[in-house]
């Protein structure tokens, strides 16, 4: 089985390497490139399946030469659950990249493409797998890295480049409490390995366990793009190439999930239960905020990274509600909720790649991410449109759909809380059950948005109207995934045992598989509720044959006439008259104008004749409160303190070379000197 | 030789070392000033040659053959050839002028005498009287580094700071392994080289050797 794993790395430097050798022909270079990426993933699935299905795990121990211990590999059911999602998402993506990179070969390096992408892929598969925190450290940055090149990777834009900068910035800001965290772990437990952090677990005392705990929370809540440290996600995911977004918010940011349960799991022993609170606190209001302002974008690529935030957030509240059981002392809840948000990591990464795979799909036919431009896609790129389509039925929850298990999932979990927690969360978790529920109804109406202005009604420019379907790979791409929205869910209650394994290895505590799943039901494991997906398709099927064949039998074939909109009487419908992406926001906007705190903007061009109005400009904008209040004034004041510091950088070199001078002399003087 | 003579040798030399240093920053043209250099690398010479002799570890004799040939006589030829091509000024343009260098270089000599006399730290050292000498010799290059306008004058700075620093490597330590040693006087070689490239550079790049032009370099 091991040699499975051996052989997706092999392939993954190989692809990013192979590249180079046809530099010169753009399409040899992607064929390679991401060919080779292909059968990496397919390697990929088969090891990550393999121990998941067996339980068997697999380690490898490489001793180097760096003072901080052996580089140990090892792939327990819990990093094979991520394994595989890396490796799946990472499939799609590649087939997709082979069609959707062709557009770039007459003014981009492929090659260098294929190299930034592959080892993206290969440093995400080892922060999953290494267990020595130096490592883990080493191979976190080589992924910030590798996705820091993938996101300037079209450097001549200027808005890619500052987004690139922005993401730098925040993720080494993470990055930095990550180290911090490990490095008190190291001083505490004398080694960077992961089994000495788990050994010295038990003996942490109380405060360096909450420092510990907030500062992954910090550093991986950046990652994770948890509100409110997600402001580099919304730039800097809609810019990278599309099949590189789909990897980003479908399995990147999955990373800090693991990365964080691995923390609370495993390396902080017994914890207090203020911990769930506060990751339930940050969860609902990332769910929320997220989706709300993703309903006000009208970038397709921006909607989705908001709608990321928003998915990461209900994974949290899993997270969360995990923690609040594991500290009640209730192992059966604790397995349950945990299984409900890693089964919401996969159809995350499922329906987010495909729909960023999609917005790709739309970018390259018709080259314009603004909805505004977009309309009628439906009859110029139909694939694309059903598979969008799925996608988006998929995250807005809809019944046959993974979305839906997932969501349902975490919903037991939370209404669990008034059972058996402590008196607060008997109050709040019904509160926040019924907010997931808000959330889940603005996901709906976000997605019916996004499909709709896009796909839907007329061509709204020139873009929009010569748009053409994509390539075979890419619909291939998009098709496995799109495939996979279904299987997710039909499959369900035959997953949910094997995530019950994941969750098994991460917190050693036993989950009875059998209060959780019975023959096609998923049950809540209070015995309260039950359902089952192959059930609902069932009842929706008959439903839905069952009104085309009375149709057809009433009214029979003749009876479909095809005519005219009306027009209200003026002739010629214009794209114009159609709802636009903004005014189909409007009501919401409404409703929470207390939180987007709209502006608008109407200026005439032309002041001078009232009443002949010629040109006029509309503009609209909505507050971002963490950037206007948290972000601003901190840049600000960076920038302050830079232009303060500036003034004693002269230029002349004599003066720096007198800094070090003096320096060294203080240094002397304080240090040495006569006993 | 006998021990007392090799010590008052070495007591003897370490003066004209010293002094040595002081011509080097008092010299207000820029010949005098390699002239000076090449007098203290001669010194430096004899004086690794001497302990080699006394202490009878002779692969120290090959650094002393080095530092001869190398910082005696190849070096400053080719500063000389540098100057003579760039047709510069000859006098030193210095931001303090020569009198408060000396007070300061004389300061500095206080500070370095001041800050090597922990006993715990060079007690077991032989040549201890070096040790402050081979410091002070760093605080002038550096001094010159910091005080003058050329950029050539940069450079001897640098070389003087080197010397400094070879001269605690030997009292310290004896010498190094000889590949080091030969290393070292590689690097030495070679960096003269390349910043004579770079000062022709900066000449053509701002039509003067003056650092202070660089300042329109800064972002």
């Amino acid at each position: 089985m091991a040699l499975f794993f051996y052989i997706q790395i092999l392939f993954h430097v190989l692809g990013g390497i192979a590249g180079f050798l046809f530099e010169q022909h753009g399409e040899k270079a992607n064929r390679v490139t991401h060919g080779l990426a292909v059968l990496a993933g397919v390697a990929g699935i088969v090891f990550s399946l393999g121990v998941l299905l067996t339980g068997k795990p697999w380690a490898l121990e490489l001793e180097g030469s760096f003072p901080v211990g052996a580089l140990r590999l090892s792939a327990d059911p819990f990093s094979a659950f991520f394994l595989l999602v890396i490796s799946f998402l990472s499939l799609a993506a590649s087939i997709f990249a082979i069609g959707y990179t062709r557009e770039y070969q007459k003014r981009k390096n492929i090659a260098l493409l294929g190299f930034f992408y592959n080892f993206f892929i290969l440093a995400m598969l080892f922060v999953v797998t290494v267990q020595n925190a130096f490592y883990f450290l080493l191979f976190w940055e080589l992924m910030s890295l590798a996705s820091y090149f993938l996101v300037v990777f079209e450097h001549e834009k200027p808005e890619a480049r500052s987004a690139g900068t922005l993401y730098l910035i925040m993720t080494h800001v993470g990055t930095a409490f990550i180290t911090a965290a490990f490095l008190l772990l190291y001083i505490h437990a004398g080694s960077f390995s992961f089994d000495a952090f788990r050994a010295a677990a038990g003996t942490l005392s109380p405060a360096l366990k909450n420092v510990v705990f907030l500062a992954v929370l910090i550093g991986f809540g950046t990652k994770a793009g948890v509100i409110p440290l997600h402001i580099w996600l919304p730039q800097a995911h809609p810019q990278a190439p599309s099949h590189v977004s789909a990897l980003m918010s479908g399995v990147m940011i999955k990373t800090a999930v693991y990365g964080l349960l691995v923390f609370l799991f495993n390396f902080l022993g017994e914890m207090p239960g203020w911990w769930g609170h506060v990751i339930l606190a940050v969860a609902i209001l990332s769910t929320l905020l997220g989706i709300l302002y993703a309903l006000m974008e009208n970038d397709l690529k921006r909607l989705l990274a908001f709608s990321s935030i928003e998915n990461m957030g209900i994974i949290l509240l899993g997270v969360g509600m995990a923690l609040v059981f594991k500290t009640l002392h209730q192992p059966l809840y604790a397995g349950f909720a945990l299984i409900a948000a890693l089964y919401h990591v996969i159809n995350h990464a499922i329906f987010k790649g495909l729909l960023f795979l999609g917005a790709g799909s739309v970018l390259s036919g018709t080259h314009t991410r603004n909805m505004e431009g977009l309309g009628g896609l439906i009859r110029k790129m139909p694939w694309t449109a059903v598979f969008f389509l799925v996608g988006a039925m998929a995250i807005a929850a809809l019944p046959p759909l993974n979305g839906f298990v997932s969501e349902w999932l975490t919903f037991i979990a939370l209404l669990l809380g008034c059972e058996g927690a402590s008196p607060a969360m008997r109050f709040f978790s019904p509160l926040l059950a019924a907010l997931l529920g808000l959330a889940g109804a603005l996901a709906a109406t976000c997605f019916v948005k996004a499909f709709g202005i896009s796909f839907l009604g007329k061509p709204r420019s020139e873009h929009a109207a010569h748009a053409h379907e994509a390539s075979g790979s890419m619909k291939t791409g998009m098709g496995v995934l799109a495939v996979s929205c279904f299987g997710l869910a039909l499959a369900a209650p035959w997953i949910v045992p094997v995530l019950g394994k994941a969750a098994k290895s991460l917190s050693g505590a036993d989950i009875p598989m059998t209060a959780l799943t019975q023959k096609a039901f998923l049950m809540s494991p209070s015995g309260t509720s039950q359902f089952s997906p192959l059930l609902i398709v069932l009842v929706l099927s008959v439903f839905l044959l069952g009104t085309v064949i009375l149709l057809r039998l009433t009214f029979g074939r003749k009876h479909v006439r095809i005519g005219p909109s009306w027009d209200c009487g003026m002739p010629g419908l214009e794209p114009r008259m159609q709802y636009t992406a903004t005014g189909y926001s409007k009501p919401l906007r409404r409703i929470f104008s207390f939180l987007y705190q709209p502006t608008r903007r109407v200026e005439l061009d032309d002041e001078s004749h009232a009443m002949l109005r010629t040109a006029q400009r509309f503009e609209s904008k909505i507050t971002h409160h963490v950037d206007e209040w948290v972000y601003k004034p901190l840049s600000e004041l960076v920038a302050d303190l830079s232009r303060k510091a500036k003034q004693i950088q002269t230029g002349h070199i004599q003066l720096y070379l007198s800094y070090i001078f003096i320096t060294l002399i203080l240094l002397l003087l304080f240090f040495g000197g006569r006993s | 030789m006998s021990p007392e003579l090799a010590a008052s040798l070495i007591h003897f030399l370490g003066m004209m070392l010293l002094i040595a240093s002081f011509w080097i920053l008092t010299s207000s043209q820029i010949g005098a000033c390699i002239r000076a250099y090449a007098t203290h690398s001669f010194l430096l010479a004899l004086i690794t040659a001497v302990i080699a002799i006394t202490n009878h570890v002779e692969h120290l004799l090959i650094p002393a053959l080095l530092t001869l040939v190398l910082k005696t006589i190849v070096i400053p030829h080719v500063f000389f050839r540098i100057i003579r091509r760039l047709g510069i000024r000859k006098e030193v343009e210095s931001y303090i002028n020569i009198p408060f260098s000396l007070l300061l270089a004389v300061l500095l000599v206080f500070v370095s005498f001041y800050v090597t006399g922990n006993d715990k730290i060079l007690k077991p050292v032989a040549f201890s009287e070096f040790i402050p000498l081979a410091v002070s010799t760093v605080f002038f290059g550096m001094l010159m580094m910091t005080t003058r306008k050329k950029a050539i004058n940069q450079v001897l700075g640098l070389l003087l700071i080197e010397n400094g620093l070879f001269l605690m490597a030997i009292t310290m330590t004896f010498g190094m392994p000889l590949l080091v040693e030969m290393g070292i006087f590689f690097d030495v070689l070679v960096a003269v080289m390349i910043m004579g490239i770079f000062v022709f550079k900066i000449r053509d790049a701002f039509e003067s050797i003056d650092a202070d032009d660089m300042t329109v370099l800064k972002g």
